[in-house]
């Protein structure tokens, strides 16, 4: 129980995005973006993806998270849920995102609520006190022919009990589609003094290869993805010099009804 | 002569963009309002009526405003605007211009009248005529005829008495209040102004400044010298240091415009400060533009009170990217202050993001949203343009502050929803939404009257300039003037 409840404030304090996949930042194909960044896909498309996060190494401490996107002409839709820790000390989150994209610009809002796991559910009690509610914007635009700069805010406003991390805002720019580099930066909160990250990404058919270095302190992150027909799997290891390794891997399965410039 | 005329504009204008917006020496704590120069055509009138959440409770407060311009009148009058009250009206009268009520004139270099306060500032941005805001110098009456100026008002607490007169190039001009008499003489050039004021005591201020080119590099100088106890009886507040020297240099190379800016200045003896800048500004296409810059700074930037503590060094830098197409726009900026070399050790740290889309019916939408953090004893003021007024948002402490606006032409006006949303640390009470509607119509006084300038109905001067989105602005706290009672705060001012 003590390695649980550890493993969970470490959570709390580092990083535990609810329905982050394992793709990388600036993506405009991640199944992710619209539920946890705000940013719609520039395809309409439609989506259905399972991830798995495990903390630091930890086998108590996993996320695991279903969702599905869809898209109807340029507006774009995502409902996710998402389950962490165990039932003692875990938490349950409804994700909502939409959005409106163009193959030039997009810009969405998205909605998460969070609820213990052990607390008494009930539909009259969905949204009590008890629960934790955020609500973000984000938006991007192509800067270029293949650059893409975006500011996503995912918690613009909470209400109720604190998330699990604070994420403030989110600038970052990323030059290329499958073969791409970018750079991110992200706002301070209190206690920090943000973040700034570098990233590499190539393509070989199939596979597509990442990496990501991030500082305060200095860690990186490496990532692969291989895309068969509509089918998709990624891996991601976060490393941080204190905290250990989290892995994350998701699968997806995507259709979509146009081809990427 | 006009290209020299063209040039000189072209150099007052880059050194003043190249300015962080403050509040002004005698603006106190909290937020600042500045508000803006009408947009408004000859033969034109706007009306807006408005409401606005006010304090912490479910309180509002409705607000009117009426601006016109026509047959030699102009003016705006205001009510129930908690920021912006009163007005100022203009008309025609004996050959001359008569002017009621919120009045911010200029003489020469502003030394006896419509000074800046700021060491590094070559001229007040809401001082005298032509100015991008209007300010709030005092109240009272004016009147223009033929080169002569006479006033008479409440400025700095007392009643103020003025006459100021030009011949050419040259000005006199004489102010009496509150016990005292100054004295101004003046001469402004196409490229050459100067300035020497003085009162019945012996103390005296003077400045110089100087526009020109060599070669294609727009260069622009200010020299300052007198007495620390000469200050201008109007506005003793912006009386600034009396010894400054600042020099600005622009050029444009094929890439970009790179600006350079030096100031040095003192206080008093052993009180003395300096500023060093740099900014590159690049066009990246028809929509696109990059600028950057950095900044270093000593000394107390205000006029220190006696007890105050030395003020450090701070570097800072900036970045700031603009993209997108006319349908949809973003803008992000990152700010960056330390006191050590290279903004290390950062004090200050500001990230902002903007985003602004067309929406059906010819409306527009734009949310903005923007992150800091800024150490104990320090301060940032976070710009937010809105139709009529730039708003500094004073925040301290890490927080953010995120703002909606939509506009929508309806009902033959225009319709203004915002809300603001402040998550964090910051110097205005309430961390409740607040929120603000207006309605406006803009129409033409007479069906004869022409203009290029587009439909009465036509949504304009609602975006807010472009330096106004250079979006952080900062001035060091415990820095305030001397003399920043109570009398020196117009009420309109926050």
């Amino acid at each position: 129980m003590r390695r649980v409840l550890a493993a969970l404030l470490l959570a709390r304090a580092a990083a535990a995005q609810d329905f982050s996949g394992a793709s990388p930042a600036g993506s405009t194909r991640a199944p992710d973006g619209l539920l946890d960044r705000a940013l719609p896909p520039a395809t309409a498309t439609i989506t259905a993806a399972a991830s798995q996060t495990r903390w630091w190494g930890l086998p108590d401490l996993e996320t695991r998270s279903v969702a599905v996107g869809g898209s109807f002409h340029s507006w774009r839709a995502a409902l996710g849920l998402s389950q962490t820790g165990e039932p003692e000390l875990g938490w349950t989150s409804l994700g909502l995102g939409f959005g409106a994209a163009s193959e030039r610009a997009g810009a969405g809002l998205r909605a998460c609520a969070r609820r213990d796991r052990d607390a008494p559910w009930s539909v009259a009690h969905a949204l009590t006190t008890g629960d934790g509610v955020e609500a973000g914007a984000g938006a991007w635009i192509m800067a270029g022919d293949a650059v893409r700069a975006w500011a996503s805010a995912p918690q613009v406003w909470t209400s109720g009990a604190s998330p699990p991390l604070m994420r403030p805002l989110e600038l970052g720019i990323r030059i290329g589609d499958v073969d791409a580099a970018w750079v991110r930066l992200v706002a301070p909160r209190a206690g920090d003094d943000g973040e700034r990250a570098l990233g590499v990404a190539l393509h070989v058919a199939p596979l597509q290869v990442w990496a990501e270095a991030r500082d305060a302190p200095l860690r990186g992150s490496v990532g692969l993805s291989a895309a068969v027909a509509v089918l998709r799997v990624a891996a991601r290891i976060d490393a941080h010099p204190v905290l250990g390794e989290t892995v994350r891997l998701s699968l997806a399965w995507a259709r979509e009804r146009r081809s990427h410039p | 002569m006009i290209r020299r005329a063209a040039l000189l504009a072209l150099v007052v204008v880059s050194v003043a963009r190249a300015q962080s917006l403050e509040p002004p020496p005698e603006a106190g704590e909290g937020d600042y309002t500045l508000e803006r120069a009408d947009s408004l055509d000859d033969a034109e009138f706007e009306v807006a009526i408005g409401a606005a959440s006010h304090g912490s409770g479910s309180d509002f407060r409705g607000s009117q405003r009426v601006s016109f311009r026509g047959g030699g009148a102009r003016g705006t009058l205001r009510d129930g605007d908690e920021a912006l009250s009163g007005g100022r009206v203009e008309a025609p009268l004996a050959r001359g211009t008569l002017t009621a009520g919120r009045l911010s004139p200029r003489w020469g270099r502003g030394l006896a009248l419509g000074g800046t306060g700021e060491p590094w500032v070559f001229t007040a941005e809401d001082r005298g005529a032509g100015t991008r805001y209007r300010g709030r110098a005092g109240t009272g009456l004016g009147f223009d005829v033929r080169g002569t100026s006479l006033l008479a008002g409440r400025f700095a607490g007392h009643e103020v008495l003025g006459a100021h007169t030009r011949a050419g190039a040259g000005a006199v001009g004489v102010l009496a209040g509150g016990g005292s008499v100054q004295g101004s003489v003046s001469l402004d050039s196409e490229q050459r102004s100067w300035e020497l004021a003085f009162d019945r005591l012996g103390r005296w201020r003077a400045e110089a400044a100087s526009s020109g080119a060599i070669g294609d590099t727009r260069v622009s100088l200010r020299a300052r010298g007198g007495l620390a106890a000469f200050r201008s009886l109007a506005e003793p507040a912006r009386a600034g240091p009396p010894r400054a020297l600042a020099g600005a240099a622009t050029r444009a190379f094929a890439l970009a415009d790179v600006s350079a800016f030096g100031a040095l200045w003192a206080w008093r003896v052993g009180e003395s400060g300096a500023r060093a800048a740099l900014e590159v500004d690049a066009r990246l296409g028809e929509h696109q533009s990059f600028a950057c810059g950095a900044e270093d700074q000593h000394g107390p930037r205000r006029e220190p009170s006696p007890r105050a503590r030395p003020s450090g060094t701070r570097q800072g830098w900036w970045c700031e990217w603009r993209g997108g197409s006319p349908g949809a726009r973003l803008a992000l900026r990152h700010e960056l202050w330390g006191t050590r070399a290279l903004a290390r050790d950062a004090v200050r740290r500001a990230v902002v993001a903007r985003a602004d889309w067309a929406v059906p019916f010819g409306g527009r939408l734009a949310l903005t949203h923007a992150v800091w953090r800024v150490r104990s004893g320090e301060s940032l003021y976070l710009p937010e343009a809105q139709a009529d007024r730039l708003v500094l948002r004073a925040s301290s402490g890490a927080g953010s502050r995120t703002r909606c606006d939509l506009r929508l032409p309806i009902a033959t006006g225009t319709i203004r929803l915002g809300l603001s949303l402040a998550t964090g640390g910051t110097r205005s009470a309430s961390r409740r939404p607040a929120w603000s509607v207006e309605w406006s119509r803009r129409s033409r006084l007479a069906t004869a009257a022409s203009s290029s300038r587009g439909s009465a109905n036509e949504i304009r001067g609602a975006d807010g300039e472009a330096h106004e989105l250079r979006v952080v602005r900062h001035a060091g706290a415990g820095e305030g003037a001397r003399g920043e009672g109570p009398e020196h705060h117009p009420l309109g001012d926050r």
